[in-house]
């Protein structure tokens, strides 16, 4: 199978380490993974914000970009969320376009989602094994895919990993992109919020595969003095397929 | 946490600023935690209700209340017709107002025509939206708001902060001082006790009022009916007691037929208050008839556009399909934090914050489209299925492009949307935040204490000021996953 | 019709022009497409093949209610000793098949009859109780459907602190959307139809659920198998 990694903009600055444990896993799962050079960002921070022109033009280059591609994988539920519901809505007056919009929507899968609803894959039958105690962030973009509890069935066929889950895991973090700047009393009471109830389970890893509700969740953890370790589920994934050297993570992610 | 009792909490200075209410009733732990339990348990019910009765189907009822409502709206105009013709040939006195003064002025007519000196009146958003209490008092007819929390709210000369538990911001022991000062009655902050005194007070006001005044959940077309659902009783008093009964109702409230009705009540109680359905849902079909023993012998039946033909318009049309069930506020993070007064408007939560800037004018709330973390909690609540989160796109997308957002947003805005049109402009920018941000976080790299490797910034200027004000900012990895990608990464196995 | 051109507001036909405006065409016209059909496998939650006296006790038990199973010779019996135990001295009682013989029964028994047919509300408020009969139930939710007529005063379900109510197996109905078969059957519709689903209820307090706000604190429904 055929997969195009779709990296996004904030993975592959920020969390890169998510995108090379994605292609490992894939690659281990059987798939041919490429990386069409080409691409930047999905254009959601400005669809959301009302910059709906600059979202088409965006939009245009990602649907050109992933023409080729069997299926486009992404770490990120948002951009694919916005690539699935937001990119043919986008194209409402353009019939040439909506098509290949409808197009790429049908080919494009968040990380969890692919492995859950396309390979189909049991991680237990696969001998994923991680030892550890671990809770997971839901990320509101995960609703728009109709996602409920896909990734949460995935950490329970892993060997070895305590699952704690949170008390209120539908709430959101706060990140909201610009939300989180211009609203920042608003959404650092939602991400206190969301520290205590992570605290809360004891778990020393949180599980959380969106790059901004990771970004707003860790950077809140560290401004309250609360040191806990942020993973993707491709890495837990990788990691416990070996293919990612647990405790190398920092070498690894800051060579 | 209410503001002063003399200061109207939706009396406000335009343009409009969320910020400063937002900030200090995010301070108020006491009015956190109320609102922040009683909203998680009315969504935990909520959930719970549909799940257990609908299970699976439970997509579906909501899928058919939703295209009940909009195909109401996509023939709004047939349907008004059909029931002007229906509700008169049963009796009901119809009137039509343009805007909210309008229909205060009608219904300061009936009451002059009447002689009416005494109005009981029932709990309704849309009163609310024409300030109909004001303009009665004004009017020297001695008016009486009778759902209990209405009551306590206009005692203590608050407004309501929630579109079904007005009073969801207050405590019992405000109840109780306003009861003593207002009623002369002992102190007491028993809930039962206060219930028991409010009791008896609208009894006595029962008793003599002659114009009761309510608001409608739905107006049934096809029998020209008036459909009223409460818990207290007070709506059956208002609407039966008095001679004279007049009803407002916002043109959206409309529904073809009986058969409709069915649909809209099983979803309307269980997403509003976790209920099967309300104590009581009170169908009005014209004034008492020659035959019966009690009941109006007047009904009048307002209906008020107010801005609605404006929302009619095709891309906003179903933010009418609302039932006011106030499930979407319950469910919202943000209402959740800040409560019903921030928004500055009767209408608060996420319709609120879709519709307010509407109805007033986006200009005048900029604020209440951009205060959401477009998380979808509302959506998903949504009864009628309205697709809120899009909405707020879409005004912030009228806000610029009626300049409404500040220049200075919109040219970062146009600036990042071309650097990332191409990919050597987007290896550029990237590169450029990697040396920035890394340089700004030296020092608390990798050897800070704690799991993470990564490097982070407490504190940048400019747009990301409001980022840092609460919590740290990453750094960028040393090396980009495309460097790897072209690195190892692509011939690895 | 009706004297709207003497008060204040807009013109019917500029009112409704405004909304065809919105809608972008000239004038209301009838819609291309049907209104939803209301399919039973979306919305229905009982079917008629449940035993519906039972969902309905259940239900109404659920919303608060107390219910008396008795049998059609046990009417009488049932209500006041329901009355009695409540301690009820002054009782309003409406008409009905079900209640023939009721008045006469608690008068006899020495309970005070209020009079309201003359004085409707006003001589409602010192009754201990109220008496009705339902012309149908919902065995969905538990309710209890009271409509206005000859006989059937709107305040009898509303004014006193206890509100009894005589149902028959007979007249309950499966599902709240069997209610547009209702209205079909009936020629006009009331003046006053209400739902009702368990007694007076408040929880405008922080939360605190409290019963017998503005209407009856007990609703007790004696529910007779007639099958």
């Amino acid at each position: 199978m055929k997969v195009s990694l779709f990296i996004t903009c904030l993975g592959d600055s920020f969390y890169p380490r998510a995108g090379i444990a994605a292609v490992k896993v894939l690659r281990r799962l059987g798939c041919e993974v490429d990386f069409p050079a080409a691409q930047t960002c999905c254009g959601q921070p400005m669809h959301n914000n009302g910059y709906a022109g600059e979202a088409r033009a965006l939009a245009a280059r990602m649907i050109e970009v992933f023409a080729a591609s069997e299926h486009v994988v992404t770490p990120s539920g948002s951009c694919a969320a916005m690539v699935r519901k937001v990119y043919p809505e986008l194209f409402e007056h353009d019939a040439r376009m909506k098509a290949a919009a409808e197009s790429l929507a049908a080919r494009t899968f968040e990380f969890s989602e692919f492995l859950v609803k396309v390979l189909k894959v049991d991680l237990r039958a696969l001998g994923v094994r991680w030892e550890g105690r671990a809770t997971y962030h839901y990320s509101c973009h995960l609703r728009e895919l109709g996602m409920t509890d896909e990734a949460e069935g995935l950490l329970g066929r892993i060997e070895g990993l305590e699952y704690v889950r949170l008390a209120s895991p539908e709430e959101c973090c706060g990140f909201g992109g610009t939300f989180a700047t211009h609203y920042e009393v608003i959404s650092g009471a939602m991400v206190r919020d969301k520290v205590a109830d992570i605290r809360a389970t004891g778990a020393p890893t949180v599980v959380c595969s969106e790059s901004g509700c990771g970004m707003n969740i860790e950077g809140a953890c560290r401004r309250q003095g609360c040191h806990l370790e942020f993973k993707s589920l491709a890495e837990i994934i990788a990691e416990g397929l070996g293919l990612l050297d647990r405790a190398g993570g920092a070498a690894e992610r800051h060579a | 946490m209410t503001g002063s009792p003399h200061e109207h909490p939706f009396d406000v200075p335009l343009p409009f600023d969320l910020r400063p209410r937002a900030e200090k009733a995010v301070r108020d732990l006491q009015l956190r935690q109320f609102v922040g339990s009683a909203t998680r348990g009315k969504d935990r019910g909520r959930r719970d209700g549909f799940r257990e009765v609908f299970g699976d189907r439970s997509e579906g009822v909501r899928t058919l209340a939703g295209a009940i409502k909009q195909h109401t709206l996509d023939h709004l105009d047939w349907y008004l017709e059909r029931f002007i013709e229906a509700a008169g040939g049963a009796g009901v006195h119809v009137h039509f107002a343009q805007d909210g003064a309008q229909a205060n002025a009608i219904c300061l007519e009936i009451a002059r025509r009447q002689g009416c000196r005494l109005c009981v009146k029932s709990k309704s958003m849309v009163t609310e939206e024409t300030e109909l209490l004001p303009a009665l008092l004004a009017a020297g007819i001695e008016t009486i708001e009778t759902d209990l929390g209405e009551f306590i709210l206009q005692l203590d000369h608050d407004a309501p902060s929630h579109i079904v538990t007005p009073m969801i911001h207050k405590d019992r022991a405000a109840v109780g001082r306003a009861f003593a000062r207002e009623l002369g009655v002992p102190y007491t902050d028993d809930p039962a006790r206060l219930t028991a005194i409010a009791r008896e007070h609208l009894r006595e006001k029962y008793r003599r009022a002659d114009l009761g005044v309510s608001g409608a959940n739905f107006l049934v077309a096809e029998t020209g009916s008036i459909v009223i659902c409460t818990n207290e009783g007070n709506g059956r008093f208002c609407t039966s007691a008095p001679r004279v009964h007049v009803a407002f109702a916002g043109i959206e409230k409309l529904i073809p037929g009986p058969e409709h009705l069915g649909v809209m009540l099983k979803v309307l109680a269980r997403s509003s208050t976790a209920q099967p359905l309300t104590c009581y849902t009170h169908c009005i079909t014209g004034p008492r008839r020659a035959d019966e023993h009690d009941g109006p012998d007047e009904v009048h039946l307002i209906l008020l556009d107010n801005g609605r033909t404006e929302i009619l318009r095709e891309e906003t049309r179903e933010l009418l399909r609302c039932i006011r069930c106030g499930a979407c506020l319950n469910a919202c993070p943000v209402y959740r934090r800040i409560g019903g007064h921030s928004y500055g408007a009767v209408y608060s939560g996420p319709i609120g914050a879709a519709i307010t800037p509407l109805l007033k004018g986006v200009h005048n709330f900029p604020d209440l489209p951009k205060a959401t973390s477009l998380c979808g909690a509302c959506f998903e609540a949504c009864p009628v299925k309205i697709d809120l989160p899009r909405q707020f796109i879409a005004l912030r997308r009228r806000m610029v492009e009626q300049r409404v957002t500040g220049a200075w947003e919109r040219a970062v805005f146009r600036l990042w949307g071309w650097s990332l049109r191409s990919a050597w402009r987007y290896r550029l920018v990237s590169g450029v935040q990697r040396v920035v941000l890394r340089w700004l976080g030296r020092g608390m790299g990798p050897n800070d204490a704690g799991p993470s490797t990564r490097r982070w910034v407490s504190r940048i200027p400019g747009v990301l000021k409001g980022w840092t004000g609460e919590r740290d900012f990453p750094a960028p990895a040393s090396r980009s996953f495309r460097q790897w990608w072209e690195g190892e990464g692509r011939s690895e196995r | 019709m009706k004297p709207q051109a003497q008060y204040p507001g807009a013109d019917r036909a500029a009112f409704v022009a405004r909304v065809s405006g919105a809608l972008g065409r000239a004038g209301p016209t009838s819609p291309t497409e049907p209104a939803p059909q209301v399919e039973d496998r979306v919305a229905r939650v009982t079917g008629p093949e449940a035993d519906l006296g039972a969902v309905f006790a259940a239900q109404a038990a659920a919303a608060g209610m107390t219910v008396h199973p008795t049998n059609r010779a046990g009417v009488q019996r049932e209500v006041r000793a329901v009355l009695e135990r409540l301690g009820v001295r002054r009782v309003m009682i409406g008409e009905g098949l079900m209640l023939e013989g009721v008045a006469a029964d608690l008068s006899a028994a020495g309970l005070e009859l209020v009079a309201w047919r003359e004085r409707g509300f006003a001589a409602m408020y010192d009754a201990d109780a109220g008496v009705t009969d339902v012309q149908g139930a919902i065995a969905e939710t538990g309710t209890l459907v009271c409509c206005s007529g000859p006989g059937r005063a709107r305040g009898l379900s509303l004014v006193a602190p206890i509100h009894l109510a005589v149902v028959r197996r007979s007249d309950i109905v499966p599902d709240l959307v069997d209610l547009g078969v209702m209205r079909a059957s009936e020629a006009a519709l009331p003046s006053s139809v209400v739902l009702i689903t368990g007694p007076s209820k408040t929880a405008d307090i922080e939360g605190i659920l409290i019963t017998g706000v503005h209407g009856p604190r007990e609703v007790h429904v004696v529910l007779v198998n007639d099958a």
